[in-house]
């Protein structure tokens, strides 16, 4: 038997440090491990389901080739790499290696994912995507309003004596921070929760605003005006540290509290509340979700909610602050996100990157000279978890070749040629960052692969020796065969910051440059050194205003609504990282399926029944799901948890469609109207 | 160290990691969870808080289960307190998952036997917290040195019982909701909240339990069959007394999980009412075939045996949910018994008197469970009365063999309804209750 200290590489805030227990060549156990301190009390459902997972029915353990009645049948390595060979040398030769696409979703952290983009370059090049279905629009609004993504440690929050979380469900989606939110309102800090849905985050708030979905830019500025008004600004701060706190006032004049609570459809009284916390209750950290800028106007709702914390001084002390994206683990690259996936300013000739992930069916089809032939997809599942599932899966079929690597038949890898199958977590070591805490950890392999699993950077191998790669090419792109040339690998890549595999195999280890409170020298790497509520960046690089000003999203009640009366959410439920976990029988037994949940009133008035099958639809498609009847959602609103694949009924991405957000290259797919009937 | 659970619902997020760290710790013996995590008011109504419970066995300072086992199946541990269930012992009668309010035994069907928590003995031996504690992401689930001036009464999961769970549950922080903008009206969320609380998964069903309702009205039947014959009602036809006595042991023994174990269940006569039960049948059938077929001075003791085998039964009831502050209820074996006594040997006062106190119980439990939302199902209710009352009471003078038949037909109509309206207390049950009782309640 032997322990091995290891992490959760899946996406998601908590990243979690865990000890596994290895007998026999098998995981028998998940433990937690204290020297992750955001995490110490060890991982969620989630990292303990991995015993399932390792060893689940549902993993691919060799090469599938699908038939020509859409079945798939084992192949051997050898037939498998041959065919990809065929088919990529083919359409190399015929259309160019930029006629090759190159896919990667955010399902496994790893310093070895950057293996596969390095290999296609020694291939000769090839097309791939900009942009990020995530958090980009929230990272580029903090960019340009605090110069930088830095956040204070996790456990800081248990300082605040104010707490917003502003359309996160922490208890869900971050629950580690949920132990510090404890702490805090154990000390008689106060929470307030902002959010459409009564979450299991709202029930140990004090107050929840439910804003009409979008609108939480209106909001914010709405608290803005007031706070002004009241004179419950930090004029000191203000005068110091902030840029165009003048013209923001200007700007949050005409919000007044009638006009937000209108725009919002929120009581009056819930907004002078709040606006009476924030103004007397310091410090405030205020946390923000990644939902809400994944609507069209989410940047600037994000920059609009930033605007409260330098108007009340509450940066850069304990307890205070903006919780969104911590990137100091991003010490590999040259290029810390947001920049990291936007398109190069100067095009290198040999990685085409011109895809929108947001509008990546619409993108892949588009490609001229030379449209895509061969496509490869890794760590995704872009049929069920991208914008407009019809048109994502129209753009794969239109491939002549695609290729899917993943751990088990996705909606994506259904979708292939062939499926090559990957490692899990457990049997390759990598080393990953995080970005809510600022842990290096190590995920070191402690079993061998199963049946024929081979780690990508194997099959990159195997493929580059057929393809005829010079073996400086190999070296270029890949570590040397075999565990010993993956930890010189790592190695390489973690000296230079001082440090080593032996460090991380101890315990996490705080990536250099982590800060216990962000900002704290009131420094910001803003064209301005200020706080900037004022960008003339937003205006040159994206064409928004200068001030974070509020339009309702393209797609929206609060833009008028239209044929559909509906607003559809479709969050994430504890019981997944998007579709990932759902198949596992230990998690069906605690969740078996989708469902829509749907306020009385909007039940009511369509007759319809707790547990009725209904008809989620707009004019993109629909969806059937059994109905749920939840007090506590806003009237007008409806939810279901995204995850689920067309063996549950399909993805809720049947209903979205794919744009940008206004800010940073995201994906807008929030905007998003349905209405319901019964089946 | 006698041990104890602790729990803080202001800390649950109601993650459920705690059910999935059992499961790794137990997967080898371990065919459904043992913990389960309970929601408050899943439905979010606006007058109320929503919270978690994560609850397994709760390793009871008096536990119902091992108190109610015939199979002296469970033993508790003098050191630790942890209450465990052996296997090799138990016989499958599945009565401790009606026993236990805390819905701690579960029953494996592929073994036929029962399965709980075991407070991981092999662990806290090892100085280790149970697997559900140590891998608590939250804080919230604990073990401590037991407390005995913790909270057992009135808190939210735990129905009143004398069990005297091992758990300190800490008071929610705020046991308002959080103040909210937004309040569905009664007009649309009525007719929902009706839905909700309703029970979706009773424990006892008719349909689970069909060959309990058998083996009560045969017992019923044949014991009042027996007393009547000694009071001048009509002689026992013993062959019909051994066969159908036969059928009923036979069938409940089939019913258990493991029937080659049957013998164990008189191994409980201390505590255990259902032990109880059943050496008064077997005692009741032995002297009673003697007495038909054999020695006819035996039919006084077999017919006081038959009867006290139907005071057991309704003894055996009484873990069940309560119908009134006396339990009381039309379907009770005694009263089946002694009205058909009453018909049989043409005791008109004592038939009467038994069949109006029915009645008037059935009435009584009807209204209790229309109150809780269960079905009324008036057509089945006038089937009762009329055949199971009103007939027997006619034709008793005249045709007692006839009256008595049509009563053990009523009280087949009127027990089989009892099985589906059972309920026995479970956490469940105790929060739909309180959700009952709170989101009823005008609004403050």
């Amino acid at each position: 038997m032997s322990v091995h200290t290891t992490a959760c590489p899946r996406n998601c805030y908590s990243t979690c440090a865990m000890r596994v227990t290895v007998e026999g060549g098998r995981i028998t156990a998940i433990d937690p491990h204290e020297g992750n301190l955001a995490t110490a009390e060890g991982p969620c459902l989630k990292g303990l389901s991995y015993l399932e997972r390792q060893t689940s029915p549902e993993r691919i353990l060799h090469p599938l080739r699908r038939t020509p009645s859409g079945t798939f049948e084992r192949v051997g390595w050898d037939e498998a790499l041959d065919l990809i060979a065929r088919h990529v040398d083919a359409a190399r030769r015929e259309h160019g290696p930029q006629s090759l696409f190159y896919y990667t979703g955010s399902g496994t952290k790893g310093l070895l994912n950057a293996c596969g983009l390095a290999f296609w370059r020694q291939f000769g090049g090839c097309t791939t995507t900009y942009g990020d279905l995530c958090w980009p629009a929230g990272l580029e609004a903090t960019r340009l309003t605090f110069g930088d993504n830095r956040q204070s440690a996790p456990w800081d929050i248990a300082r605040a004596r104010l707490i917003i979380m502003w359309g996160k469900n922490a208890s869900e989606t971050n629950l580690h921070q949920m132990r510090f939110v404890h702490q805090a309102l154990e000390c008689g800090a106060k929470l307030v929760v902002i959010d459409p849905r009564r979450t299991p985050t709202a029930d140990r708030a004090h107050l929840l605003l439910q804003p009409r979905p979008g609108t939480d830019g209106a909001l914010a500025l709405g608290l803005a005006h007031l706070l002004i008004e009241d004179g419950q600004v930090d004029e000191a701060f203000i005068r110091e540290h902030v840029l165009g706190y003048e013209a923001f006032a200007a700007l949050v004049k005409a919000w007044t509290p009638v006009r937000t609570a209108q725009v919002c459809g929120l009581p009056e009284s819930q907004i002078l509340e709040l606006a009476d916390l924030m103004g007397e209750v310091t410090p405030m950290s205020i946390c923000a979700g990644f939902g809400m800028q994944r609507y069209t106007n989410g940047g600037q709702t994000m920059r609009a909610i930033q605007a409260l914390l330098p108007l009340t001084g509450n940066l850069g002390k304990p307890g205070a602050g903006w919780i969104y994206a911590n990137l100091a683990t991003q010490i590999f690259g040259h290029l810390k996100d947001p920049l990291d996936f936007y398109p190069p300013e100067q095009p290198d000739g040999v990685v085409r990157v011109s895809v929108s992930t947001a509008r990546l069916g619409a993108d892949m089809l588009a490609q001229q000279d030379p449209p895509l032939k061969v496509g490869w997809v890794e760590r995704g599942n872009p049929a069920a978890q991208n914008p407009e599932t019809p048109t994502v899966r129209a753009a794969l079929r239109a491939l002549d070749f695609l290729v899917v690597v993943d751990e088990r038949l996705t909606d994506t890898a259904r979708e292939a040629h062939l499926v090559l199958p990957s490692k899990s977590l457990f049997e390759q070591t990598d080393v990953i960052g995080a970005y809510w805490h600022a842990y290096l950890q190590i995920r070191p392999k402690v079993v061998e692969p199963p049946g024929e699993v081979r780690p990508e950077t194997e099959i990159y191998r195997a493929l580059g020796e057929r393809l005829g790669f010079s073996s400086d090419q190999l070296a270029q792109c890949l570590p040397e065969p075999g565990a010993a040339g993956v930890e010189a690998w790592l190695e390489a890549r973690l000296a230079p910051h001082g440090l080593s595999l032996d460090q991380l195999r101890e315990g996490p280890v705080l990536a250099p440059g982590a800060e216990e409170i962000a900002f704290a020298d009131l420094r910001f790497s803003t064209p301005s050194g200020k706080v900037e509520l004022l960008s003339e960046e937003a205006a040159d690089r994206w064409g928004v205003d200068t001030l974070p000003t509020f339009t309702p999203p393209l797609e929206s009640q609060a833009a008028g609504g239209g044929q559909y009366p509906l607003q559809l959410l479709t969050p994430n439920t504890k019981n997944s990282i998007h579709s990932q976990f759902l198949p596992l029988q230990v998690i069906r037994q605690l969740m078996p399926g989708p469902s829509l949940e749907m306020s009385p009133e909007d039940a009511h008035l369509r007759g319809l029944k707790e547990g009725d099958l209904v008809r989620v639809f707009n004019g993109r498609g629909s969806l059937e799901l059994p109905l749920r009847i939840h007090f506590g959602l806003r009237p007008g609103v409806v939810a279901a948890f995204n995850g689920f694949g067309a063996e549950d009924g399909g993805s809720v991405n049947l209903l979205s469609l794919g744009r940008e957000t206004d800010l940073g290259f995201g994906a807008g797919f929030h905007d998003n109207l349905v209405d319901v009937e019964r089946v | 160290m006698a041990t104890q659970f602790t729990f803080d619902p202001n800390r649950c997020t109601g993650c459920q990691a705690c059910v999935v760290a059992c499961w790794m710790e137990n997967r080898a013996v371990q065919s459904q969870p043992w913990r389960a995590v309970h929601t408050f008011n899943a439905c979010g109504h606006p007058d109320l808080p929503v919270f978690h419970l994560s609850f397994a066995c709760h390793h009871c300072e008096a536990p119902a289960c091992l108190e109610h086992c015939p199979a002296d199946a469970y033993t508790k541990d003098a050191a630790t307190g942890a209450v465990t269930i052996h296997a090799d012992r138990c016989m499958g009668c599945r009565y401790c998952t009606w026993a236990c309010p805390h819905d701690a035994p579960k029953f494996n069907e592929a073994l036929g036997t029962i399965e709980k928590c075991t407070l991981c003995p092999g662990r806290l031996s090892q100085g280790l917290e149970p697997a559900c504690v140590a891998r608590c992401p939250m804080e919230a689930l604990g073990v401590s040195a037991l407390d005995a001036g913790r909270i057992l009464v009135g808190v939210p999961g735990l129905p009143p019982s004398a069990t005297a769970p091992a758990i300190a549950i800490a008071a929610l922080r705020h046991p308002e909701p959080p103040s909210l903008g937004h309040r569905p009206p009664e007009a649309s969320m009525g007719p929902y909240l009706e839905a909700l609380l309703r029970v979706a998964h009773p424990k006892i069903t008719l349909r689970g339990e069909w060959t309990l309702l058998l083996f009560t009205t045969v017992i019923s039947g044949l014991a009042a069959w027996l007393g009547a014959s000694l009071l001048g009602g009509p002689p026992v036809h013993r062959w019909t007394f051994l066969v159908l006595g036969a059928l009923v042991l036979a069938l409940s023994t089939a019913h258990l999980g493991r029937p080659e174990r049957a013998w164990r269940v008189l191994l409980h006569l201390r505590t255990s009412w259902l032990s109880r039960e059943v050496a008064a049948v077997s005692l009741f059938l032995g002297l009673g075939i003697l007495a038909t077929f054999v020695q006819p001075a035996l039919g006084l003791p077999a017919a006081l045996a038959g009867f006290g085998a139907l005071f057991a039964i309704d003894r055996l009831y009484r873990v069940a949910l309560r119908t009134g502050p006396w339990n009381l209820h039309s379907a009770h074996a005694l009263f089946n018994g002694l009205f058909l006594l009453g018909l049989l040997a043409g005791i008109r006062p004592l038939a009467l008197v038994l069949g109006l106190v029915k009645a008037l119980l059935y009435l009584h439990r009807k209204g209790h469970f229309a109150e809780l939302g269960r079905p009324v199902r008036p057509g089945v209710s006038a089937l009762r009365l009329g055949i199971g009352f009103l007939g027997p009471l006619g034709l008793s003078l005249t045709h007692p063999l006839m009256a008595a038949a049509l009563a053990i037909l009523g009280d087949l109509v009127d027990r089989a309804e009892y099985y589906d309206e059972l309920e026995v207390a479970t956490p469940q049950a105790d929060l739909r209750a309180r959700l009952r009782e709170g989101a009823t309640a005008p609004p403050s």
